[in-house]
């Protein structure tokens, strides 16, 4: 029953690979974010490893909806995702395995390279395990909601704001325990109370995200 | 129980000649209730011993903020019955609430940095409760942009189903973002069981405004979706037969 799912997980690793330099498109999208952030404010200002939690995160959000928009666009046009729909497969399943796909080709490159951003906003060594563990557990939260704003508009001509203002409200408790995990073990706090809710909340986008993603598949015109 | 009524209620023609007979009376009893609330809230009841006169906002702005969470309760059902039964009057309805609740959420925030200014010294400050009621009001807007965007208007309606359904978590976040988090609104004053600790004579204009605006918005919804289903049914006989027919 899984081959389905895998056989989506090595297809989106072909294209991938045949896409060339592509995938790191959100990873330089992500660095110009830090850097525009730190150049808007003062440099050296005492106040930055402070914000870094939340810049981090506002920039990996940003990278994650701007990488997925053609994640189930290119699949729609091509009449990809209406063969899914049609297979005896089944169909959440099916968008597990591309869901889990765009995790591991666009979120988790970002999650490899956050450390470097983090301490180039000087962030102490505590906070930065912690906001590292944060987006460990919390990424895949965020690509699943991500993944569920680009199947719904997957059919438009152009997702354009559409996607932000589907996702964003949906994702921002996500982005408000992860910047808190490391905001307490910056105070010297335990971290592990954000951690466990980022888990929880990452566990259940998993179960039920892939149900709402095939309902949006489903309302491809055939 | 005889529940035919009920069932014929999902049937276009039927709602149509329901919601004509109904939503006049609704308006009528909307009226009476909201000028009993209004002169009792703001004319009749003493001023509060603590906040004085500036505590009247509550008048609108409590019912706006239960109101702003209902409708997206009822957005979120009718959204599931769209997803699994695909009722098209419930694709109305999803649609037609909308604009209702973004609109009490709007009052609601708006009357809440009013009282906040001379209370709270602050229009805004970023708190639980205000923060996961602005994000409610962004997850109204999406709805209504996502619906917006998609020209076939049946799965236009199944996507904002969707979105309506998955966003419904952050229903119970604003309603216990006081009692979870140490927030600097303040806990509900009314609840269910238990004895509400808001005078007699405060709290029942207040309940006359909140039965007064929810029935407003009812009523405003069924209007909201006559017009819908008259516009999606617009070639089919009925409809015809039904604007040509005399105004009851």
């Amino acid at each position: 029953m899984t081959g389905g799912a895998l056989a989506i997980l090595r297809r989106e690793w072909m294209l991938t690979r045949h896409r060339g330099a592509n995938w790191a498109q959100p990873l330089v999208f992500f660095a110009v974010v830090v850097t525009a952030f730190v150049l808007g404010a003062e440099p050296e200002a005492p106040w930055l490893a402070e914000a870094a939690p939340a810049v981090v995160w506002v920039a990996l959000l940003l990278a994650l909806i701007v990488g997925s928009e053609r994640a189930f666009r290119d699949d729609a046009r091509s009449g990809f995702l209406q063969q899914l729909v049609r297979s005896p497969a089944p169909l959440p399943l099916l968008m597990f395995g591309k869901l889990v796909a765009q995790w591991l080709f666009t979120a988790l490159p970002l999650v490899l390279v956050a450390p470097l951003a983090m301490v180039a906003l000087q962030m102490q060594g505590e906070a930065v395990g912690a906001l590292w563990a944060a987006l460990w557990v919390g990424s895949p939260a965020l690509s699943m909601v991500t993944g569920l704003g680009a199947a719904l508009t997957a059919s438009l001509p152009r997702a354009g704001l559409l996607l932000p203002l589907c996702v964003l409200p949906l994702s921002l408790p996500i982005v408000i325990f992860g910047s808190g995990a490391a905001r307490a073990a910056e105070h010297g706090l335990s971290a592990a109370g954000p951690l466990y809710l980022l888990a929880s909340v990452s566990l259940l986008c998993i179960c039920g995200i892939p149900f709402a993603c095939a309902a949006a598949a489903k309302l491809q015109p055939t | 129980m005889n529940w035919t009524w009920f069932h014929k209620l999902s049937s276009p023609p039927h709602f149509h000649r329901f919601a004509r007979r109904w939503t006049p009376w609704m308006e009528c009893a909307a009226a009476a209730l909201v000028v009993y609330g209004l002169i009792g809230g703001l004319i009749l009841a003493p001023p509060d011993y603590q906040q004085g006169e500036v505590y009247r906002i509550i008048y609108v702005h409590v019912p706006a903020a239960w109101l702003s969470l209902a409708l997206y309760s009822g957005m979120a059902v009718a959204g599931l019955i769209v997803l699994i039964w695909r009722v098209k009057l419930a694709e109305c309805a999803l649609i037609s609430i909308a604009p209702v609740g973004a609109s009490f959420t709007a009052l609601a925030l708006a009357t809440g940095m009013l009282w906040g200014k001379p209370t709270w010294g602050a229009y805004w400050v970023w708190d639980a409760r205000l923060t996961s009621e602005l994000v409610l009001l962004f997850l109204y807007l999406g709805v209504i942009a996502l619906h917006g965007a998609m020209s076939e208007p049946r799965a236009a309606a199944r996507a904002a189903a969707l979105l309506a359904v998955v966003g419904w978590v952050n229903v119970p976040i604003v309603r216990y973002s006081v009692d979870w988090w140490n927030s600097l609104h303040q806990t509900s004053s009314i609840t269910l069981l238990g004895k509400p600790t808001l005078d007699a004579s405060m709290l029942w204009p207040l309940f006359g405004m909140a039965l007064g605006l929810t029935l407003f918005s009812a009523a405003n919804v069924m209007r909201r979706m006559q017009a819908e289903n008259v516009r999606r049914n617009a070639r089919q006989r009925w409809v015809r037969e039904q604007l040509e027919a005399p105004h009851v």
